[in-house]
């Protein structure tokens, strides 16, 4: 029999994994056993679903050879069996126990997973867990009325390592009670297996004390080994894909591969026709192959078009893996704030690339912090005001075209203006004297280290503002937006592209060049006559549907010369948190999907430019990262300056 | 031939460990279930040599799903995976039909022993 050893390593990403699936489950849970305190029973789903959380982590870690998981795993189970079976109440202080432990094995999962050392205050934890249980579990044995052996097991597989002979005790423990069931047992069943191990132990269940020791040798050896290249332990990321996407994915493949014989075949039937003296390669020869070429060719783009979708749904993952942890972190800030908070989320299943699901966790938790900690008031202020005493935030998610809309809103306090202002000027933002609309009061909070919070608190005033939450938005190719209204509540609206990678883009023509400017920041394209064209204070402006919009000639702005259109301008609108700005370009060359390319390093970062992207005909295109174009030109001021002159 | 055997458990670490062990060591294994619904459903139609069942699942646990299963094919093998302390249990399984059980943590010899000897 083959005695191999397992190669732990390629299990532990799928363990992380897992466990991080099961904790935020569990943490679901305990949010929902927690509304039960007050009637004292709960539904017995919960504890039930719980219970089998815990234990699959005990099970999975305990394979992994996690001893401190499982150990910890092990113990909460207990106490998740005793709730179940009703030897211990529902109350605070069990559920507050069972947070901190479920907060104890998220780090002790990481800490396994990446070798280091264990949380801080895990041993205390352990100890108060221990004697909390205690209580409960005495009296529940005597009501059990458990033998002997029974609770020795208990208590064995609660210690850090489940060793061979306490395995083989347990297994001797069931041969018995079999034994002692005997005669109940339906006689076809288990003979062999059973009747032997009944008749003589199990040679593997008792094992001789020298292969005890020599497996613990080996463990020690491995663990040895283990430690020495945990570099090579650490897990790489890993995404769930449902297999029907993978289906789908093959079956493309398939397509290209007939496509790829297809067109080899076209390929040795040319060179033979041109390498053959005796054919002169006549029209009727060449007429069908060129045919067969052309329907290749479109089966191909077809199939690629599919592919490139496909591969694109097969990175996408429901953004609800980044909402599930939040009604954990606000009821944590309610109860430290001493507010009365609900969570309400909707469109958890929305579906966006990993990568930004991954990206985007960091500020929406920023602003939920935010929202408890400066939107919503107190409990007594909220009743004074005529609102309920549980303040309501919304995390709400859509798709909206090519795009995921974030919105996540309160209805508490709505950011105080007059406040802002006089912090603005305090913190020497803006002159005394300046006029403001309320728009560019709301843009004041995004300015890095701007706080309202007179004193920071220990909940979100941690040094990271808005500021940063709009930078990481940005950075995702986002647009990040609030709303507010004094003292009804406020509303943070993030938009962002479902994948980083592809784009749909307005190609346009500046002088010789095509530049892509990405759809989703434009909003309309526009012939204009030059008499519409108005200047002031020598900025060109247009009026659209009586509002006026600033114009910013791409030209000019990349210094690439070339004649203007003495007759007209074409003009194409887009937007960026709520202005407009009319670019002014050559032509219009439609619309296109687009694959950005990172500019190198080489090149570096170039002030309106985000990227290359290469064109059907293997033309380069530069694409226009129309923030930093428009806030490069607003930043000269005089765009600005026309905008506002109040024309 | 080899034999066909069918993994249940709702942990995926498990059901890849298990599947390791086996097909490393000329099993097939031609299906998994992560609760005893599935597992059911996946026994009647892919009708495997041997299952390998875990005790706590979501849906349906292991012993409903062995009684499920034997209902439905008196002959069936199934081993249950059980974790320490589980010993009442374990002996409910074997009265529904389970023919054998191994505990957690396993190595991979015991896993084949036990498997070895359902078979015979």
């Amino acid at each position: 029999m083959a005695d191999e050893v397992f190669d732990r390593s390629e299990f532990i990403a799928y363990f992380r994994d897992e466990s991080e699936e099961l904790l935020q489950q569990i943490d679901a849970d305990l949010l929902r056993l927690e509304e039960f305190v007050q009637t004292g029973t709960p539904e017995p789903e919960i504890v039930n679903s719980l219970f089998r959380a815990l234990h699959t982590v005990k099970g999975s870690s305990g394979m992994l050879g996690f001893v401190d998981v499982q150990t910890l795993a092990h113990k909460l189970e207990n106490l998740c069996d005793l709730l179940r079976k009703d030897r211990m109440p529902l109350s605070e202080g069990s559920v507050d126990i069972l947070f901190a432990g479920r907060d104890f094995l998220t780090d002790l999962v990481e800490s396994a997973v990446n070798q280091t050392p264990a949380p801080h205050g895990l041993d205390d934890y352990m100890g108060r867990l221990d004697q909390f249980a205690g209580i409960y579990e005495e009296t529940s044995q005597v009501i059990e009325g458990k033998t002997g052996s029974e609770m020795d097991f208990d208590a064995a597989s609660g210690q850090s390592d489940v060793s061979a002979d306490q395995i083989a005790a347990f297994e001797a423990e069931i041969e018995r009670l079999l034994a002692e069931a005997g005669g109940a047992r339906p006689p076809a069943a288990s003979e062999p297996a059973v009747a032997a191990a009944i008749a003589a132990p199990e040679p593997g269940a008792v094992a001789p004390v020298a292969n005890v020791v020599a497996a613990a040798a080996a463990r020690r050896d491995e663990k040895a080994k283990d430690a020495k290249d945990g570099s090579k332990r650490a897990a790489g990321q890993t995404i769930r894909v449902d297999i029907e996407r993978l289906d789908t994915l093959l079956n493309l493949v398939g397509e290209l591969v007939i496509n790829r014989t297809r067109i080899s075949d076209i390929a040795s039937t040319l060179s033979r026709l041109t390498n053959d003296k005796a054919v002169a390669a006549p029209q009727a020869l060449i007429g069908p192959l060129a045919k067969e070429l052309a329907n290749s060719a479109a089966s191909l783009a077809r199939t690629s078009n599919e592919i490139q979708e496909s591969i694109m749904k097969v990175r996408m993952v429901p953004i609800g893996q980044v909402f599930d942890r939040f009604p954990r972190l606000v009821r944590d800030v309610a109860k430290a704030r001493g507010k009365e908070v609900q969570l309400d989320i909707s469109g958890a299943e929305t579906d966006l690339d990993k990568t930004i699901v991954d990206e985007v966790g960091e500020p929406l938790m920023h602003l939920l912090r935010n929202c408890v900690d400066h939107g919503i008031e107190s409990p007594d202020v909220r009743e004074a005001r005529g609102k309920k005493r549980t303040g309501t935030i919304a995390l709400n998610a859509f798709h909206e075209g090519n795009q995921i809309i974030i919105e996540v809103s309160d209805d508490g306090n709505g950011i105080d203006l007059e406040r802002v202002r006089a912090r603005g000027i305090k913190q020497g933002l803006i002159g005394a004297d300046d006029k403001l609309s309320d728009r560019e009061l709301i843009e004041l909070i995004f300015t890095p280290g701007f706080s309202t919070a007179e004193t920071v608190s220990d909940v979100s005033g941690r040094g990271v503002g808005m500021d940063v939450v709009k930078k990481n938005i940005t950075r995702l190719k986002g647009v990040f937006d609030v709303d507010s209204v004094a003292g009804a509540g406020t509303k943070f609206t993030i938009k962002l592209p479902l994948t980083l990678a592809i784009i749909q883009a307005l190609l346009v023509r500046v002088v010789d060049e095509l530049y892509a400017i990405p759809l989703d920041s434009v909003i309309e394209s526009q012939r204009v006559e030059l008499p519409d064209v108005r200047t002031v204070h020598g900025n060109e402006v247009i009026t659209l549907r009586g509002q006026v919009v600033p114009l910013l000639r791409i030209a000019d702005f990349f210094e690439l010369g070339g004649a203007r259109d003495p007759e007209k301008v074409m003009i194409v609108i887009v937007g960026l948190q709520g202005r407009q700005v009319g670019l002014v370009v050559d032509g219009f060359q439609g619309e296109q999907e687009i694959v950005i390319k990172p500019l190198s390093v080489v090149v570096g970062r170039i002030p309106g430019i985000s990227g290359a992207t290469i064109l059907g005909n293997g033309q380069i295109s530069l694409i226009i990262d129309v923030h930093s174009l428009v806030s490069e030109a607003y930043a000269g001021g005089d765009v600005a300056r026309a905008e506002y002159s109040g024309v | 031939m080899s034999k066909r055997v069918l993994i249940v458990d709702d942990a995926v670490v498990m059901r890849m460990m298990i599947k390791g062990i086996l097909s490393k060591n000329g099993f097939e294994v031609v299906g998994e279930a992560q609760n005893g619904v599935e597992a059911v459903d996946k026994y009647k139609q892919l009708t495997p040599d041997l299952v390998t069942m875990d005790m706590v699942m979501p849906e349906m646990d292991g012993i409903t799903a062995v009684r499920q299963i034997i209902a439905h094919d008196p002959n069936a093998k199934i081993i249950m995976c059980t974790s320490m302390g589980q010993q009442a249990l374990v002996v409910e399984a074997i009265q529904a039909g389970a023919k054998s059980f191994i505990t957690k943590p396993f190595q991979p010899p015991k896993i084949l022993e036990t498997i070895d000897k359902v078979l015979v």
